[in-house]
């Protein structure tokens, strides 16, 4: 398991964080991504691989209104 | 339509074209007011930067105060500008200027005065 | 310009009022204008060093003077009600995002309490450039009046206007042509108007112009929520006019103009590279919300029951994009706004009402409409949403209320609580999106179903109530043999049903989804309802019969209702609401009348705004603890809360509607617009711990306050101005002492619908969800329950979470468990006015926190 957005979540064997975010269809285009506290720029999510026990966050920077 | 066209090669960096831009425009000789500006690289050679008068910045100009004039050549009319700065932004090329000082923004209106007076013939007001 | 000639011939001045120029230092006038189109006293009033500090401006000046101008029980239709209108101290500067501002105040016709509305529109810079931090507008006219300010001659005039229009885009383009010397002047004029179906609509908007040189058009924008338009229709007004020429960067007299060019440029380079990456606020406008929405079950869909439909492409912002939309084009609704979000269809080619066949330019589609006029209401084609969004503009209605209120119309009629009796003909089902604009003209007519829909969902509960319940078999035959028409309730599946207009089928983006209409028609068809389809004017056309009155059937007075029984038929009046269609009422039962509640989306009399709070705690307080009514604009945490799950703890949800309160409110006293802080950031915004707060655009309004006013903010000081307006609006609202028990907890709560599952239908569409938390959260196993059980088991759940929820906010915020704000707290922010401390005493005593100790000795006396 990884915890995602503060909710437990199955890992699997080579999830990255562009698989991560295919596989929740978050489909905003404006979310800020935090791998174990470290921040990933967008150019890395491709590239970036989770592991089992990480502890991501992936915040939609939602204005909203 | 004209425009300025520089030959960075031909550069020697004495801003004699920024003097007489910002002398013929603002009265004073002050680099960081003229519409032309050399900067020195890291190599050692000089770059010009001047408006090619592509007419980007006009397009997000809610007065249309930037627009081009009847020759073509693109014009920032004081008494529609509101002083926004958005055509500053819009210019990729950061061939609009602007002054803390002054209430509007500037640019190059290819009057070819800095290529009279360029001593190095690094410059040339061309037909396009 | 015949009609312009006739216009003028028929004006005639009633006051002139001459006024000596002065010029605005760092933002401030100091000055502030006066009009009673009543009595006709035009007079300035000085803006105080104790105003400035304790209000700073914008919202915060509307709110202190509308409290001094009403009494505790004036009524919204009042003479001594104002609509007060202020761009604050930093409206109507070009060089940052989002500065123009208004930000308009008045007693509401929905609510009874203060309402605030922020709206565009180059009125309120102008309004300052003439010389005023303020307007303030009372009285209610006999007749017909416009009031001009022209802020170049230095005059004001009230004139009596009985040829000028009404509606908004006709008005706003006559004034134009009255009052501009030139094609060029246009753009120095700005009108403010409402529409025709504001005479009886509570939903009203004032209407705030623009003019649109490329389109060559005025452009609105709207001060939307609360009914002010009623308000100013009521008082007879037709138009604000302010006409200033000569705008430009430096006329707030900023402190240090350096830092406005700096924090401005900065902005503006985000919003050109990065915004097709992030909001495409520039591309579509707030518009490009609807698709995500729907992808994370957000969207209003039939009355808040859903969060998504699957035709929600037919209006998706790149549908509207390639439709309609203009690009590369500078949308700002003030001068120096790159973001540019003020996207406009234009001409568009109304098929309704008065304006049909004329090509309308239509301020739109905005996500809220979109949201409110289509999927809430089922209605899943753009031209109708678009042609309901110009009506509602022109008329003067609120997109958001209209959409609501619209779509538990149809909910009602969907669930079979009223027919076609009691609607003349009028089809509420889903999907009609032509009953969606007959229902405005009706107003505008002011006849038909629409007059009562007009009334706002709080007014309809309780007029559907007295009215629309079905005949008991006891009493039947008081009916003298007529039949009741009846649909059967619920609907088979409560599905919308349309007719999909074929020339969209050329649009590329539908062709590029393979949007086969064919199959999607033959899934719909067989709906079980003897009217012909939606989307069909003979829906409405094909009228019932009326009702003669029938003898035999009493006629009973108002206050004889209440004990009157339920299924007998009944005669009375409704002076509030004299729409009948002939029927006698009959009083509808308690569990009717009880789903009404849960599913009528409204709170303190305000119809909800377009988000759907269901699964998101934090946001069911964001709307239901807002103090004018449920909008979103003082905390949009739907995101934080349930996506990304930053704010798990009622402590953390708590904070967040503190904080992103304040923020927002903060906006409203400056002149700015919200748009600008979080819908475009920095590249490196990612790298920020606290990116939801975009630290770099927090430094850049301390960069443009500190220009502009010379005053340095920091965050806490940025807060606790915020504070002392919200505290003060809070204890407004109390003071009012509303039905509603607005400022108390009573207020707070908000219907069932915005907190969880309400029909079985509900349940079931998200079955999985509501079982996996029922075991994981509740700690009940869901197996072999039946779905009413489940649905009482989540409602008592969810219900519980809220409740824990406000004892927390009250909490953080200062409050009494029954949201009474403290008199710690008022000392606290300096706000231990006398008339606030009057107001909070009695329920402080009442409640057991009053303080002791000589240190409040004074505050007994006050």
């Amino acid at each position: 398991m990884i915890k995602l957005n503060n909710d437990p979540y199955p890992y699997h064997e080579g999830m990255t964080i562009a698989s991560l975010m295919e596989e929740k269809k978050f489909t905003f285009r404006n979310i800020v991504v935090r791998l174990n506290d470290v921040p990933i720029a967008k150019e890395k999510w491709d590239t970036t691989t989770i592991a089992d026990g990480d502890v991501v966050l992936m915040a939609h920077l939602f204005g909203g209104g | 339509m004209k425009k300025v066209v520089a030959d960075p090669k031909l550069c020697v960096g004495c801003g004699t074209c920024e003097m007489v831009c910002s002398k013929a425009f603002f009265k004073e000789e002050d680099r960081t007011k003229s519409a032309i500006r050399v900067s020195e690289q890291k190599n050692g050679e000089f770059r010009i930067d001047v408006c090619d008068q592509c007419g980007e910045c006009t397009e997000m100009c809610a007065a249309m105060a930037v627009a081009p004039a009847s020759n073509g050549i693109i014009r920032v009319d004081k008494k529609k500008c509101v002083s926004c700065l958005i055509c500053v932004a819009e210019c990729v090329k950061d061939n609009m200027h602007y002054h803390n000082n002054e209430r509007y923004p500037f640019k190059c209106v290819a009057c070819g005065l800095c290529v009279k007076q360029c001593p190095t013939g690094a410059l040339s007001l061309v037909e396009v | 310009m015949e009609r312009i000639d006739k216009i003028k011939a028929a004006r005639k001045v009633l006051a002139e009022y001459k006024y000596e120029p002065t010029e605005i230092i760092r933002g401030y006038n100091n000055r502030t204008l006066y009009v009673n189109i009543e009595t006709l006293e035009i007079k300035e009033k000085v803006v105080t060093d104790f105003m400035k500090e304790k209000f700073t401006g914008g919202k915060g000046f509307d709110l202190y003077y509308l409290w001094d101008a009403v009494k505790d029980d004036t009524k919204w239709n009042d003479p001594e009600n104002e609509i007060v209108i202020s761009p604050g101290p930093l409206g109507g500067i070009t060089q940052y995002p989002g500065a123009g501002k208004s930000l308009v105040c008045t007693i509401s016709p929905l609510t009874g309490l203060p309402i605030d509305s922020n709206v565009g529109g180059y009125f309120g810079p102008y309004l300052k450039f003439s010389g005023f931090d303020a307007i303030e507008i009372q009285g209610n006219s006999k007749e017909e009046v416009i009031v001009f300010i022209d802020g170049n001659a230095h005059t004001i005039t009230i004139e009596a206007a009985p040829e000028d229009a009404i509606d908004a885009h006709v008005i706003s383009e006559e004034m134009a042509d009255l009052y501009a010397e030139d094609d060029d002047d246009k753009m120095n004029i700005s009108v403010v108007s409402s529409g025709r179906a504001a005479k009886i609509s509570n939903i009203g908007v004032l209407n705030f112009s623009f003019w649109d040189k490329r389109r060559n058009c005025a452009r609105l924008k709207q001060a939307g929520r609360g009914g002010v338009g009623r308000v100013f229709r009521n008082k007879n007004i037709k138009a604000l006019v302010v006409r200033y020429r000569g705008t430009h960067g430096d006329l707030n007299n900023p402190y240090d103009k350096s830092k406005l060019n700096t924090a401005g440029l900065r902005l503006h380079r985000e919003m050109k590279h990065n915004d097709d990456f992030q909001c495409m606020m520039r591309r579509s406008g707030t518009a490009h919300v609807t698709d995500i929405m729907n992808d994370y079950d957000l969207l209003p869909t039939m009355n808040y029951q859903y969060g998504s439909h699957p035709e929600v492409e037919k209006l998706s912002c790149y549908l509207f994009e390639q439709l309609y939309l203009m690009q590369k084009v500078p949308d700002g609704c003030w001068y120096g706004c790159s973001m540019s979000c003020a996207k406009a269809a234009s001409d568009f080619v109304c098929r309704t009402g008065p304006y049909k066949g004329d090509k309308v330019c239509v301020d739109g589609p905005e996500y809220e409409n979109a949201a409110g006029l289509g999927s809430n209401c089922g209605v899943f084609d753009p031209r109708w949403v678009l042609e309901a969004n110009f009506y509602c503009d022109t008329y003067g209605l609120d997109t958001i209320s209209m959409g609501t209120m619209t779509a538990f119309a149809m909910e009602c009629f969907q669930r079979g609580l009223y027919n076609l009796d009691d609607t003349e003909g009028l089809d509420m089902r889903w999907g009609n999106g032509a009953a969606l604009n007959e229902l405005m003209h009706q107003m505008v007519n002011e006849a038909g179903f629409g007059m009562l829909v007009g009334k706002g969902v709080r007014e309809m509960k309780r007029i559907f109530a007295e009215r629309f319940g079905k005949p008991a078999p006891e009493y039947e035959h008081m009916l003298k043999g007529r039949k009741w028409s009846t649909m059967e309730p619920p609907q088979e599946k409560l599905i919308p049903t349309y007719e999909f207009n074929p020339d969209l089928l050329e649009c590329p983006y539908l062709k590029e989804i393979e949007y086969d209409d064919a199959k999607v028609m033959e899934e719909i068809a067989g709906t079980p309802l003897a009217c012909p389809g939606a989307n069909n004017r003979e829906a409405f056309l094909g009228k019932p019969e009326r009702w003669e009155k029938i003898e035999g059937i009493p006629t009973i007075s108002r206050d004889e209702i209440a004990d009157y029984p339920v299924g007998k038929p009944y005669y009375c009046d409704d002076p509030l609401c004299p729409y009948t269609n002939g029927r006698p009422w009959i009083k509808m039962t308690a569990e009717q009348i009880a789903l009404m509640q849960d599913i009528g989306m409204e709170n303190k009399g305000m119809e909800y705004s377009e988000y759907l709070a269901k699964e998101s705690l934090a946001q069911q307080g964001g709307f239901a603890l807002c103090n004018k009514g449920p909008q979103h604009d003082e905390a949009w945490l739907i995101f934080m809360d349930m996506v990304n799950g930053q704010i798990p703890t009622f402590e953390d949800k708590a904070n967040a509607l503190h904080y992103f309160p304040m923020i927002r409110t903060w906006f409203g006293l400056h002149g700015l617009c919200k748009l600008p802080w979080n819908d475009v950031e920095p590249v490196d915004n990612y790298k920020q711990k606290n990116a939801n707060r975009v630290p770099e655009h927090m430094k850049n309004y301390f960069d443009i306050v500190e220009g502009v006013t010379g005053i340095r903010l920091d965050e806490d000081s940025l807060v606790a101005q915020s504070e002392r307006v919200y505290t003060f609006q809070r204890i407004f609202d109390l003071r009012r002492n509303q039905p509603t028990g607005a400022g108390t907890r009573k207020g707070d709560q908000p219907p069932y619908r915005a907190v969880g599952p309400v029909t079985e239908e509900e349940y079931l569409s998200r079955e999985d969800r509501y079982d996996t938390q029922m075991k994981e959260k509740i700690g009940v196993d869901p197996a072999g329950k039946s779905v009413a059980e489940k649905i009482a088991i989540t409602r008592e759940y969810r219900l519980n979470q809220y409740r824990q929820l406000v004892d927390a906010v009250y909490e953080r915020r200062g409050w009494t468990p029954n949201g009474i704000v403290k008199l710690e707290k008022l000392i606290a922010l300096g706000m231990d006015l006398p008339q606030l401390v009057r107001v909070i005493r009695p329920y402080l005593k009442e409640e057991g926190y009053w303080p002791t100790g000589p240190e409040y000795a004074k505050y007994e006396t006050m």
